[in-house]
C-alpha cells in the first residue's frame, strides 16, 4: 500500500515521460529531468544558428583557400618550359626550422608581429635553384636551419611549395595552437 | 625578433628530419662563444658562421664545402659536409666528435686560404678546449 502511493506521487511530481518499474519502484529515466522553459530553448536556438554561421563560413573559406591554391597550381602546370624554368633537377623545396624554442618574426599574426614557436617548427617554406646564394649568416642570426623538403625541377619545386604553404594549417604543430595561421609566420604571401 | 650578435654562429644545412640530431651544435656554440674571442684571430671579421652540411646525396644534390666573405656584415660562412651515413647513425658521443672534426676541417681547409685571420691559432685553440 505504502509502496502505491509513493509510486502516485512521483507520477504527479514528474511530468515528463518517465518508465517505472512498478514492481521494484525503479526509477528508469533521470530523476532530475525537467522540460526546458521557453527562454532557454531560444537561447539555444540562437547559439546553434550562430555556430552554424561560423562553421558554414570557416568551411567557405578553407573552399576558397583550396580552389585558389588548385587555381595557383594549373597555372605553373601551363607555363611552357621555354618561359624560364631549369629542367634539370637542380632547384630545392626548404623549410626553414626553428633551431631552439623561442619568439620568431611573424607576418600573418594579426595584431603581434611575433610567434612562439617550439624547436623543429617551420617558420616558412621556401625554393631555391643552383646559383641562387643561401644566407646562412641570415639563418643563424634568427635561430634557423635550412631543411630540403623536395629536389627537383623548379617547375616541380614551384607546386610542391605552394601544396606545403597552403596545407600548412593542416599540420599538427599548427592545429595545436591557439592562433591559427593560414600560412607559415615567416611566409608573407601564398608563394 | 631573435637577434643573436655571436661571434661564433652556426646553423645546419639539412634533410635530417630529428632536429635533436643536431644538439651538439647548440653545444658547440656555447662553449666556442663562451671560451673564445674573434679579436684574438682578426679585427677584420666579426663573425664566423659555420654550416653544417648533413645532406643525402642519393636524394637530393650534392653541396661542396665552401667559403664566403659577406662584405657588408664582414661575416665568414664556412659550410663543411658531415659524413651522413656515420653521423645519421652516431650515437651522442660520436655526433659531437664529428662535429668537432668538421670544425677543425673548415679552419684548416677552408679559413687557411684568407689571410686577415691567424687560422692556425685559432685551430689550437679550439683543439685546446677539448683536450680534456
Amino acid at each position: 500500500m505504502k509502496t502505491k502511493k509513493l509510486t502516485e506521487q512521483k507520477i504527479e511530481i514528474f511530468k515528463t515521460k518517465t518508465s517505472f518499474d512498478t514492481e521494484n519502484l525503479n526509477l528508469i529515466s533521470d530523476l532530475k529531468e525537467v522540460p526546458l522553459k521557453k527562454k532557454k530553448r531560444w537561447r539555444f536556438l540562437i547559439i546553434l544558428l550562430i555556430l552554424s554561421f561560423v562553421s558554414f563560413g570557416t568551411h567557405e573559406f578553407w573552399k576558397f583557400r583550396e580552389q585558389k591554391k588548385q587555381k595557383e597550381i594549373e597555372q605553373i602546370r601551363q607555363k611552357t618550359v621555354k618561359e624560364k624554368f631549369n629542367t634539370d633537377e637542380s632547384c630545392e623545396v626548404y623549410s626553414l626550422r626553428a633551431t631552439q624554442n623561442g619568439y620568431f618574426l611573424c607576418y600573418n599574426c594579426g595584431d603581434t608581429n611575433t610567434i612562439f614557436l617550439f624547436k623543429g617548427e617551420i617558420w616558412k617554406y621556401g625554393k631555391t635553384c643552383i646559383g641562387e646564394d643561401n644566407r646562412y649568416g641570415n639563418l643563424e642570426e634568427i635561430n634557423l636551419q635550412f631543411y630540403i623538403e623536395f629536389t627537383g625541377t623548379e617547375q616541380q619545386c614551384l607546386i610542391i611549395e605552394k601544396e606545403k604553404i597552403y596545407n600548412y594549417p593542416t599540420l599538427p604543430e599548427c592545429l595545436k595552437r591557439e592562433i591559427k595561421l593560414i600560412r607559415p609566420a615567416g611566409n608573407k604571401i601564398d608563394r | 625578433m631573435n637577434i643573436n650578435i655571436r661571434q661564433f654562429g652556426f646553423t645546419e644545412r639539412t634533410d635530417i628530419a630529428d632536429i635533436n640530431k643536431f644538439d651538439g651544435v647548440l653545444e658547440l656554440r656555447n662553449i666556442l662563444n663562451d671560451k673564445l674571442n674573434l679579436l684574438d684571430y682578426t679585427n677584420k671579421i666579426e663573425k664566423i658562421v659555420f654550416v653544417y652540411i648533413a645532406v643525402d646525396i642519393e636524394k637530393h644534390r650534392k653541396t661542396e664545402n665552401f667559403i664566403k666573405f659577406r662584405t657588408k656584415s664582414k661575416t665568414i660562412e664556412l659550410g663543411v659536409n658531415l659524413p651522413y651515413n656515420e653521423f645519421i647513425t652516431a650515437d651522442k658521443e660520436t655526433e659531437f666528435m664529428l662535429l668537432k672534426n668538421a670544425y677543425i676541417e673548415g679552419i684548416e681547409t677552408l679559413l687557411s686560404k684568407r689571410k686577415d685571420i691567424d687560422w692556425k691559432k685559432l685551430s689550437a685553440d679550439f683543439k685546446k678546449l677539448f683536450e680534456n
